[in-house]
């Protein structure tokens, strides 16, 4: 969250600063405890507390007692506070407005009094506003700033201005009415001895009514039509009105017991309300609660809300609590394709991976073929020089010795990899038994002089049996390679 | 985000910055993620706290304010309900759900009508006046039934260190 949306949280101490720091009392009392908003359905529990619907729910399903005394309490047994949800939406209309002029009354007291008692008396007004603000408890602390109040009638006086002041706001919904009035009268039978036609409202003298119906195309005049239709029912402005509690056309849903239902019994119940059934057991439980209190909170409210909405609540309490929450990773699906799976979008947001797989298999599919050849030129080569012949050629004869052992293994092999066959048999020999072929091999180079001086760079005067005895060397950790490279399907 | 407890958080940012209690600082340590918060505790006058400053770290579960946050010192503290690692044993930071402890009242435990607030003062007279019924440090318990001075000594010492005295 940006200091930006810190600064947009309408909050109880915006009041502190301006000419009207008691309200800010007034407004946290219309707040509810739970959530610090403003009340949002309020509901009043037994034990005469009064909470959001939706906080109250949420804290009964929790641990099933009121958050502020701890009373046991049931939400079938809340009860709607209708009168303080008209008192906040009042005040929540009225708090800007009133808020901005409170604000000017700080800056203008600042400018105005700048001598005299007044000045004093803002001043031991700050001091005391300081201490209150320095209380150790906050209830302390605005008890000290109600009395402060009280002990000074000058800013009583003037918060009583101001309040006038911000009385006379509601001005705005006479207006209102002094509209509906001047709009009334069109809509009212006009005293002017003509009817209206019954199909278009055009006005005519009695008499004229069934000839002009003979010609009237029932079109209706628009601006006559439209003020009928925006023509308020007769009643005051809303405002004044106590709304009547809504017959609510959903149903609450009761809670289930969770203990008598297996998962799949569960599942179905989560599926006949239209709500996701991935999860585990605890997770289907967790997000059941959590639609029952958000659809019950609904079906509370006196301005209810789409099924659509709420599903989109319950879908920010998932990405945040539920199975797609950070670090609940054990609750999300696992190993079971989701039934919404969107597998284009899956593909394309794991597009550059799969392109890195497919180069990386793609590369190491080269390199093994350019090694093959390598190897079977270097073959070549070698098989063509004489003496270097020898040793290469050596290792077939042994292989032929230990073929029992050998059969196994290519067997396994062979339906992945036959284009390596040629290379396999000395391979896994050479595993099986390395240090017989290598030491038969130098001996009958007659290069054991080689073997013994091991670091090879060191011996200039055999550099032309060198390359074999390397060779041989080096094929030995090659074949492995190759062996082991035999389960890889992708070659 | 977590509309719910991250709204809540910013409300009680907002509250706490615009009229704070007195010798307490919190806020988000970051404010992308409103989930942890750092806060600084003033020692108590008249203890040998006083004239410390104390940095702590708090961490908000998702379901706030359904769950208590945690809270740990990040400075050395000495003091018989906070454990070695700085992890603060409070009543109010604990759910009443789970009593492992089973001596602590209903009532001083947390709900969500608790708030960042009243955590914070609870913990500055809990160091004020420690609770020795259930220590979190043991030595530190025992030090301060039994050697009263020896204990206070050291918590001067951590005080100054932290001040970087």
């Amino acid at each position: 969250m940006s200091p930006k949306d810190k600064n947009e949280i309408a909050d109880s101490t915006d009041w502190l600063p301006t000419s009207l720091p008691q309200f800010s009392v007034l407004e946290s009392s219309l707040r509810c405890q739970v959530c610090k908003d403003f009340y949002d359905t309020p509901m009043i529990t037994s034990c005469s507390h009064t909470f959001c619907s939706l906080c109250i729910r949420r804290c009964l399903s929790s641990d099933g007692k009121c958050p502020a005394c701890r009373a046991s309490d049931q939400t079938s047994k809340l009860r709607s506070n209708w009168g303080l949800q008209e008192v906040v939406d009042a005040f929540k209309a009225a708090r800007q407005g009133a808020l901005e002029l409170a604000r000017r009354a700080k800056e203008n007291e600042g400018v105005a009094h700048g001598d005299g008692a007044a000045t004093n008396g803002m001043r031991r007004g700050k001091r005391k506003l300081e201490q209150a603000d320095l209380g150790p408890e906050e209830e302390h602390g605005r008890v000290t700033r109600t009395k402060q109040t009280r002990t000074q009638p000058k800013r009583g006086t003037r918060s009583t201005q101001a309040s006038q002041e911000v009385i006379t706001i509601p001005d705005s919904d006479i207006d209102a009415e002094e509209e509906y009035q001047s709009e009334a009268p069109e809509e009212k039978e006009p005293e002017d001895g003509l009817v209206a036609c019954p199909m278009c409202d055009a006005r005519m003298k009695e008499e004229l009514v069934f000839p002009h119906l003979d010609r009237c195309d029932g079109k209706p005049k628009p601006e006559r039509r439209e003020a009928r239709a925006s023509t308020p029912p007769p009643a005051p402005p809303q405002s004044r009105q106590n709304p009547a509690p809504p017959i609510s056309p959903m149903k609450p849903l009761p809670h289930l017991n969770y203990n008598l239902l297996k998962e799949g019994p569960l599942k179905k119940k989560l599926s006949e309300l239209g709500i996701p059934t991935f999860g585990n057991r605890q997770l289907l439980i967790r997000r059941h609660t959590q639609w029952v209190d958000i659809f019950n909170a609904n079906c509370d409210s006196p301005r209810p809300r789409s099924t659509r909405e709420l599903l989109k609540d319950l879908d920010t309490w998932e990405r945040t609590q539920g199975g797609y929450a950070p670090g609940q990773g054990q609750t999300a699906p696992t190993g079971v394709m989701r039934k919404d799976f969107d597998g284009d979008e899956w593909s394309g947001r794991h597009k550059g991976q799969f392109d890195d797989l497919i180069a990386a298999a793609r590369a190491k599919l080269r390199e093994k073929k350019q090694a093959e050849q390598k190897a079977k030129e270097e073959e070549a080569t070698s098989s063509t020089n004489g003496i270097s012949s020898t040793p290469t050629k050596e290792p077939p004869p042994l292989m032929s010795n230990q073929d029992p052992a050998i059969p196994d293994i290519i067997s396994e092999v062979e339906p992945h990899q036959t284009h390596e066959q040629p290379h396999q048999p000395s391979l896994s020999k050479r595993n099986d038994d390395p240090p017989i072929p290598a030491l038969s091999i130098l001996s009958s180079a007659a290069a054991a002089m080689v073997h013994d001086t091991h670091p090879q760079h060191a011996i200039p005067p055999t550099h032309c049996s060198e390359p074999h005895s390397l060779q041989i060397n080096d094929k030995t950790p090659t074949s492995p390679d190759g062996v082991y490279n035999i389960p890889e399907p992708l070659s | 985000m977590s509309a719910v407890a991250s709204k809540r958080l910013g409300t009680e940012y907002k509250n706490l910055t615009n009229d704070p209690p007195e010798g307490i600082t919190a806020g988000p340590a970051n404010e992308d993620d409103m989930f942890i918060w750092e806060a600084l505790i003033q020692g108590p006058e008249g203890t040998p706290f006083e004239g410390g400053v104390f940095p702590a770290e708090l961490k908000f579960p998702r379901d706030y304010p359904l769950a208590p946050p945690t809270m740990k010192f990040t400075c050395d503290m000495w003091h018989p309900n906070v454990y070695p690692n700085g992890m603060v044993c409070i009543s109010i930071l604990h759910a009443p759900g789970d009593d492992q402890f089973g001596y602590e009242k209903a009532s001083e435990r947390w709900s969500p009508i608790q708030s960042v607030e009243k955590i914070l003062i609870s913990v500055m007279s809990m160091l004020a006046e420690p609770n020795d019924e259930s220590p979190a440090n043991v030595d530190a318990a025992r030090m301060w039934r039994e050697r009263r001075e020896e204990y206070e000594k050291i918590v001067r010492m951590n005080v100054r260190k932290g001040l970087g005295l």
